[in-house]
């Protein structure tokens, strides 16, 4: 080959293993290819950093990193922070043992993979090409890298005229970007052409996120189920398919499949919260106790995690408390405080989480004492609530609705009644799993009548069916976005924007949906004000 | 002492682990000895030598997590499109040291552009396997082939050793006994290669093997059918 030391030379590479001759061996090895620029550390924290500074060209590491995260959890952390280029190789390197965890993940694959033990020699023709590859689909990590889309788009059907070993990869980078921009029909186009070549499993699990998309939910049951079945550790199928479930009005199937898939994998931060979620619905406390003490533990290095997983928390710690758990009862009253401190620390300044807290920590006070002094406390407290100059954030709601449940009293009542507010417990509708999809059906068909006034009506009754339902909220959005181009502009009312916002707010950066509401809320924001000159 | 039931599914893992730490490292040791050392034949012959026995250790250590697996009816396929010059440049380049040193004559015959679908950790420890047996066995010469027959990959490892004996050719390889296993080095491996084979499916059609003595080198040839 010609010039393959300068190859090399060019190339950054970033190593991180915890074992340290195994490190050395590894650097020996890059450095005996030619590479001249290798940075390495022991664990996935110090690697988040280092390749924060200097963006490697190639990524080695261990699946195993001891404590902390693991490689592929630093996969999962690169994409969440926005921070991994589109042309930098992620390596994992793995023991035989891992293999089944690292082969299953369909939303986060490493470029590669390297089975231990390999040589010298199987690592460099391994490299060799893996780097050919990147060099073939250069062209369009650069549009990519400069967020051209578009041009993207066009690259991955002009660039497998000249060479044959670009279509299957163009193929998959494109359905990726059709569906990140929401285009779920062209999306599952390209899905569905490479399962009549092959029944490959991003193909599958890609054309399932785009029945979600189209809301045809029996669909992305049957596709989820059949990923699952042919790969018992593909994850992100258990992950849709609990989604879809819930969206079905079906929890308890959800719970049951959530369960399994922790029983797999129990460090997905975002699995354990809905897992969290779910077993209180069933009342199943200690579940939902010991998924939400795990949420916290991933969270001291995870960005993933949210202010209201700490109120979570402190809920459920509260209903061990007064329960009867036996000595997981008795040991409750010790694990507020470190949780006090991490929020004071990692929030000092989010009033409204502060508010939260205190609102628990009294009503602990009232709750050991039943003294009218905490009731007084309370109502002042609550009182106070109403005074935020912003609309009330999620968790605080649910802290004073924790409240109502504790305390029978009729001036609580009023006064939460009061606090919240209509245009906030129009948030709490009851829930109606088949009365949404019902809305959402009508709402697309009157969406692709182009009559978007009424599909706006409908997309909205099934979202207050339906809260969490993302893609309805992202239905809704769509909508309000053709209103704001349209001479319906004043139809598109903040409430309903923030209904959306609300809904679409736990969507991971990663997950497809999360760029697509992004640039939605961006237009629509982009045309009020060019209509009006003036809406902030 | 209480009666405690073990997992052994964890213990497997966790001492293999180990043992791959281990292989890896000592791999990477010969590789830096083989570097430093002077051209002394000997000593190259042996470290040769080392370096096929520890290829030999991993691939029994695989075969047995697969074979493992397959008793739990646990193990996954993932398959993607591969080419297959990619495939066998790294079979090559797994086994260089020794292939230099005994001096065997590798050549591949394969349309440029060749692309399946197959799972490519399973199908490649497999060839490997088979390929590291053929170098024991042949003489001076081994000759890979991939081409598609009737929408089938076939692949094709031909020796010019002495062939298949006999008895391997009649027997069945997908029924394996302690008798087979005792009596011949390669019952396990055959046994995997033929698990793997028939782990792929499409169409309704399974993946197989054939073992044949005689075509192009005139000892044995391996055949991996994918369809």
């Amino acid at each position: 080959m010609n010039n393959s030391l300068n190859r090399f030379s060019e190339v950054s590479f970033l190593i991180i293993d915890d074992f340290s001759e195994f490190r050395l061996s590894l650097k020996n090895m890059v450095e005996s290819f030619g590479a001249r620029q290798v940075d390495t550390c022991t664990n996935a924290e110090d690697g988040l950093e280092i390749y924060a500074e200097h963006y490697h060209q190639i990524v080695l590491v261990d699946y195993n990193l001891g404590e902390g995260l693991s490689g592929l959890q630093l996969l999962e952390e690169l994409n969440h922070r926005s921070l991994l280029k589109a042309d930098t190789i992620f390596i994992l390197i793995t023991g035989e043992t891992a293999m089944d965890l690292v082969m299953g993940a369909l939303e986060y694959r490493p470029d590669d993979y390297l089975a231990k033990p390999f040589t010298r020699n199987s690592l460099k023709t391994r490299l060799d090409k893996l780097i050919k590859q990147n060099q073939m689909l250069q062209p369009i990590y650069n549009s990519l890298n400069k967020n051209k889309p578009s041009q993207a788009l066009s690259l991955c059907d002009s660039l497998p005229l000249t060479n044959k070993r670009a279509s299957m990869p163009c193929l998959k980078i494109k359905g990726d970007i059709l569906l990140k921009s929401g285009q779920y029909a062209k999306a599952a186009n390209i899905y569905s052409n490479v399962i009549e070549q092959r029944e490959l499993n991003w193909a599958l699990m890609g054309l399932a996120k785009c029945y979600a998309g189209l809301g045809m939910l029996p669909k992305v049951k049957d596709l989820a189920e059949r990923i699952i079945c042919k790969n018992k550790y593909a994850l992100a199928a258990y992950d849709l398919l609990s989604e879809t479930y819930c969206n079905l009005g079906d929890h308890e199937k959800a719970y049951a499949l959530l369960k399994s898939a922790i029983d797999i994998s129990p460090n997905s931060l975002i699995r354990q919260r809905q897992l969290g979620y779910l077993a209180l619905r069933y009342l199943d406390i200690e579940t939902s106790y010991a998924a939400f003490k795990k949420v916290l533990l991933l969270g001291k290095s995870s960005i993933k995690i949210l202010p209201d997983d700490y109120i979570n928390t402190l809920q459920i710690i509260c209903m061990v408390q007064f329960g009867s758990f036996g000595s997981l009862s008795r040991r409750a009253p010790k694990e507020y405080s470190p949780i006090y401190r991490t929020i004071v620390k990692f929030y000092p300044n989010d009033i409204q989480l502060n508010t939260a807290v205190e609102l628990h920590q009294i009503l602990l006070k009232y709750l050991s004492d039943k003294s009218g002094t905490n009731l007084d406390g309370i109502k002042k407290l609550l009182k106070s609530v109403s005074n935020h100059p912003d609309k009330l954030k999620p968790f605080l709601i649910s802290q004073i609705i924790f409240i109502e449940k504790y305390i029978e009293d009729i001036e609580i009542k009023n006064i939460i009644e009061d606090t919240i507010g209509l245009e906030q417990s129009e948030l709490f509708t009851q829930e109606n799993a088949k009365k949404s999809q019902n809305y959402n059906r009508q709402g697309m068909l009157k969406f692709k009548q182009k009559d978007y006034l009424a599909a706006k009506k409908s997309f909205k009754t099934a979202l207050l069916n339906a809260p969490s339902n993302a893609n309805i909220a992202l239905n809704l959005l769509q909508c309000l976005y053709k209103l704001a181009l349209s001479e319906q502009k004043n139809q598109v009312e903040s409430s309903i924007l923030v209904l959306c916002a609300q809904s679409l707010e736990n969507l991971e950066p990663s997950d497809h949906r999360y760029a697509h509401s992004q640039n939605l809320f961006n237009h629509i924001k982009a045309q009020l004000v060019t209509k009006t000159g003036k809406i902030k | 002492m209480k009666d405690t039931k073990i997992d052994f599914s964890i213990v497997l893992g966790a001492s293999m682990h180990d043992m791959k730490n281990s292989l890896c490292m000592l791999l990477q040791s010969i590789d830096l000895i083989n570097d430093k050392i002077d051209h002394d034949n000997q000593t190259r012959a042996e470290l040769a030598q080392i370096h096929y026995e520890i290829a030999r250790v991993n691939s029994n250590l695989l075969q047995l997590l697969a074979l493992y697996k397959n008793n739990n009816k646990n193990l996954p396929l993932n398959v993607e499109e591969h080419y297959m010059d990619e495939l066998i440049d790294e079979l090559w380049a797994k086994n260089e040291m020794y292939i230099d040193n005994k001096q065997i004559t590798c050549t591949c015959e394969v349309e440029d552009d060749l692309a399946w679908f197959f799972d490519l950790d399973l199908v490649s420890n497999l060839l490997n396997d088979i390929l590291v047996n053929a170098l024991r066995y042949t003489h001076s010469k081994i000759i890979i082939t991939a081409k598609i027959v009737d929408s089938i990959l076939e692949i094709k490892i031909y020796d010019d050793g002495d062939g298949y004996p006999e008895s391997m050719l009649k027997s069945p390889t997908d029924q394996m006994n302690s008798t087979k296993l005792v009596n011949s080095r390669t019952g396990l491996g055959l046994y995997f290669a033929t698990l793997i084979a028939n782990a792929h499916e499409s169409n309704d059609i399974q993946g197989s093997i054939e073992l044949n003595n005689g075509g192009l080198l005139g000892g044995s040839i391996f055949t991996l059918k994918i369809p």
